[in-house]
């Protein structure tokens, strides 16, 4: 049997350590430069990471390079911080994405981000933390209503990275679209940035009332997409110029909310796209519309 | 009560209860293999060979082990939800006078190494925890980490990360 160095060598460890650590208070000590954090092997970089939060990976973000990656690393899987709704508007020629932490938060306690079209061909990207002065707030609302109407969002590299950037860093219990003009490129991007989140209540209002111009067929590709992203509840608050061929196109036998003063329902049973919109709808687990009569639905049919 | 011998990687010896290593994957896996449990096998005669863990951050390891026995062994990968996990009082003391040193991180790469998911855990939660409410030079400077960054480009990733409270 090799013989035991056990109990004396145990002590004098024991010892070298107390002596060696019992001087470092919090702070280093001045003369113990190397940087061994930097130097921990990957797995643990990464482990240590993960249970930070966004706001302390933007520290650690201006540290050094490799530490900045690390925290790069790490935001994805990171707690984010939860917020309660997120607001898209589309207004006239002003872009606007708002992060609520509560439904009836102050101004100043949300977090939002801007594009402006009304005075330049380049969208202006801005990140903005709410009024400086009501004077302010004033000026915005009379452009808001006076603007021409501006051309389809044009979705930049810049306007696509902030979103994202939201998305990453805020989780919502709910996504409200306003007045919002749906061409292509925006359904592609919000359905590719909303189809990771579960348990969303998505909520629609005006959505499909700007251009006239837009046929059925458009719409009818909107409601697809609206329906392909699985909302846990879906709201859906449209102008009531439309037909009721577009309200059918949700329905659902249970779980809806009916609400009276409803427009003549018309009902084109006969086109396929319905029957798809209905069984893609089928998924949804609640769904609550504006202004339908579900009795009066049912008697329809 | 049976003593296994770990060897560190300075040669030092120290008998440990085989009750305590049952919190290290590593050390149980090798006891498994060279049968040290069995009753013919004279388990101090054969000392396991740790090459990459030094004498003084054994016994601290040891040390942690000994304070945590009979706690529940975590197996599996860590799927603690990272924002609750709590340090507690007796751990924060234990890794607290060598945080800033080379030690502290020597004994998690050694929890890594020898696979005791606990102290693994714990002791990352308490090197994020240093990060908590400090600044980017801050940290620079408790760490001992160099500044690679231009005053331009911290500026501009301050900018990028302009949302933050």
């Amino acid at each position: 049997m090799a013989p035991l160095k056990t109990c004396k060598t145990a002590k004098r460890a024991r010892a070298s350590f107390e002596v060696e650590n019992g001087s470092i208070s919090k702070k280093r000590k001045q003369n113990d430069c190397e940087d061994y954090f930097s130097n921990l092997p990957d797995d643990l970089l990464r482990e240590i990471f993960n249970k930070l939060t966004h706001t302390d990976l933007d520290e650690l973000s201006i540290v050094s390079r490799k530490i900045s990656y690390f925290a790069s690393l790490a935001r994805p899987i990171v707690e984010k911080e939860t917020m309660e709704l997120f607001e898209i508007h589309y207004h006239k020629g002003k872009f606007e994405i708002s992060v609520r932490k509560t439904r009836h938060s102050q101004e100043n306690e949300k977090y939002s981000l801007r594009v402006h079209l009304m005075k330049s061909a380049n969208p202006v990207c801005e990140k903005w933390k709410g009024w400086k002065n009501e004077m302010e707030k004033a000026k915005y609302d009379a452009k808001k209503t006076t603007g021409k109407i501006a051309p389809v969002l044009p979705l930049t590299n810049d306007i696509c990275n902030s979103i994202e950037y939201l998305f990453k860093r805020f989780s919502c219990k709910q996504i409200k679209f306003f007045s919002g003009l749906m061409d292509l490129n925006i359904m592609t991007f919000f359905g590719h940035i909303i189809a990771n989140v579960i348990n969303l209540n998505i909520e629609f209002i005006s959505m499909i009332n700007v251009r006239r111009e837009y046929n059925e067929i458009y719409y009818m590709r909107v409601l697809d997409w609206i329906a392909s992203l699985k909302a846990q509840t879906l709201y859906l608050y449209f102008n009531r110029q439309l037909t009721g061929k577009i309200y059918a196109s949700f329905l659902r036998e249970d779980n809806i909310n009916s609400q009276e003063d409803f427009p003549k329902v018309q009902f084109p049973s006969e086109e396929p796209i319905f029957f798809m919109a209905m069984l893609r709808c089928a998924e949804i687990p609640t769904l609550v519309l504006d202004k339908i009569s579900f009795l009066q639905i049912i008697k329809a049919f | 009560m049976v003593l296994i011998t770990l060897v560190s990687s300075d040669e030092q010896n120290f008998p440990v209860e085989r009750e305590l290593l049952k919190q290290s994957g590593t050390i149980e896996t090798l006891i498994v293999n060279m049968n040290l449990d069995d009753e013919d096998t004279d388990a101090a005669a054969m000392p396991i060979p740790l090459p990459n863990v030094k004498g003084d951050v054994l016994e601290k390891v040891i040390q942690w082990m000994e304070h945590h026995k009979g706690d529940p062994v975590k197996e599996g990968d860590n799927e603690d939800n990272n924002a609750e996990i709590v340090v507690p009082q007796w751990d924060d003391d234990f890794f607290k006078p060598a945080m800033y040193g080379s030690k502290h991180l020597e004994l998690t790469v050694a929890a890594s190494y020898l696979d005791i998911k606990n102290l693994l855990t714990l002791s990352c939660k308490a090197i994020s925890n240093t990060f908590k409410g400090k600044t980017g030079p801050q940290i620079r400077e408790e760490w001992g980490v160099p500044n690679e960054f231009t005053p331009e480009e911290e500026e501009a990733i301050r900018k990028e990360n302009e949302w933050s409270e």
